[in-house]
C-alpha cells in the first residue's frame, strides 16, 4: 500500500509550506506541494495550509488566500472524513474561509513575536490531531507571528470545549489563552504556534511531531473514509 | 458609475493595538492631547450602475461576503456620482 497523501497548500507568500512537508513526511505521510489556485485531488487523505505571509497578509491576514479554488475544495475533503491542518497563517485562512469560528488579529500588546513558547493540551479529545498528546501534556513550540490573537464575540467560553493547546503565558492576547482550536468534527485544526518547526531533535524539540504521528495514526487505522482512486489499495491494506 | 469609499475600523470594545501603537507614537513626538480613536483601512472602489443606493447595496454585499470581519470590524460607505 502506499502511504496516504497529504497535500500542502501552497498560497504565494507561503514560507513555511517545505517544513510542513517534511513534517508530515517525518510522520509517515506521502507529502506533496499543491497549488492553492486549483482544488485539492479527491485522492488526499490531508491537507496542511502552512505558515507564512499569503497574498502579503493584505486587507486582512488570510482574507484574500481563504478564497482560493484549493480552500474552497477543503469542505469536500473535511466532509469525506479528511483532515485539515491550518499552522499560523494557515490558521488565519481557515478562520477567513469559515471553516473554523472566530477571528485572529494583532497581538496585544502589538508587535510580532517569534520565541519558544509552552502550551498545554487542555483538553479530552477524539481529534485525531491528538491520539499521541494526551490532556494534560505540555508541548514546547516556536511562535512566529505578528496578527495570533484570537477573539470570538461570544468570549472564550464560546469555544472553550474546542480549544485542545493553551498557552502556559499568553504571547499574544488571545481569549482564554487559546493557542489552537478545533472544529466540530475535530479533523480540522487550526494551530498558532508551529508543530512543523518543533518535528526534529535537531530543531530544538520534537514535540510538534506527536501532532502529525496522531494524525498519521488515524488515517492509517481509518483510510476508508476519503474518496478516490487510493480508496481501494487503502482499504484493501487494512481489511 | 458612482465613487465609492468604503472604511472599515475596529468594532468598539475590540482592542486595537495599532492605535495604541499610533497613540504612542504621537505623544513622543509632542502630541499628548491627540488621541488616537481607532486605526482601520480604506478602500477606494468605481462601481458601474445606476443609482447611489444600488451602488450602496453592492458595496454591502461586498463587505458581508468578504471584506469585513464582522467579529471584529464595522465599516461605513460613502457614495458619490462621477461626473
Amino acid at each position: 500500500m502506499s502511504d496516504p497523501r497529504a497535500a500542502v497548500i501552497v498560497f504565494p507568500g507561503s514560507n513555511g509550506d517545505r517544513d510542513l512537508l517534511e513534517a508530515l513526511r517525518a510522520a509517515g505521510f506521502d507529502s506533496f506541494p499543491h497549488p492553492s489556485g486549483q482544488p485539492l485531488p479527491d485522492d488526499v487523505a490531508l491537507a496542511g495550509l502552512p505558515g507564512g505571509f499569503s497574498y502579503g497578509d493584505y486587507w486582512r491576514a488570510g482574507m484574500l488566500a481563504s478564497q482560493e479554488p484549493a480552500v474552497r475544495s477543503l469542505s469536500s475533503l473535511i466532509d469525506r472524513g479528511g483532515l485539515v491542518i491550518g499552522v499560523c497563517n494557515g490558521f488565519q485562512i481557515l478562520v477567513e474561509a469559515g471553516l473554523l469560528p472566530g477571528a485572529l488579529s494583532y497581538n496585544d500588546p502589538a508587535g510580532f513575536r517569534h520565541r519558544w513558547v509552552t502550551v498545554r493540551c487542555a483538553l479530552e479529545t477524539d481529534s485525531p490531531w491528538f491520539r499521541n498528546v494526551p490532556n494534560g501534556a505540555t508541548l514546547r513550540l516556536p511562535i512566529a507571528h505578528g496578527e495570533g490573537s484570537y477573539f470570538h464575540p461570544g468570549g472564550f467560553d464560546a469555544v472553550a470545549s474546542h480549544a485542545p493547546l493553551l498557552y502556559e503565558e499568553n504571547p499574544n492576547g488571545s481569549m482564554g489563552a487559546l493557542a489552537a482550536l478545533l472544529d466540530d468534527t475535530g479533523r480540522v485544526l487550526g494551530i498558532m504556534p508551529h508543530p512543523e518547526r518543533a518535528s526534529d531533535p535537531d530543531l530544538g524539540s520534537e514535540d510538534g511531531l506527536s501532532l502529525f504521528t496522531g494524525a498519521f495514526g488515524a488515517v492509517a487505522r481509518h483510510p476508508s473514509p476519503v474518496a478516490g482512486k487510493n480508496e481501494v489499495a487503502a482499504g484493501a491494506h487494512t481489511s | 458609475m458612482f465613487r465609492v469609499e468604503l472604511a472599515v475600523r475596529p468594532r468598539p470594545g475590540v482592542k486595537d493595538p495599532q492605535a495604541e501603537a499610533v497613540q504612542e507614537s504621537l505623544a513622543r513626538l509632542g502630541h499628548g492631547g491627540v488621541t488616537v480613536d481607532a486605526v482601520g483601512r480604506l478602500l477606494s472602489l468605481t462601481v458601474e450602475c445606476d443609482t447611489a443606493e444600488e451602488a450602496e447595496r453592492i458595496t454591502s454585499d461586498l463587505c458581508d461576503q468578504l471584506l469585513v470581519n464582522p467579529n471584529l470590524e464595522t465599516y461605513s460607505v460613502s457614495v458619490g456620482e462621477v461626473a
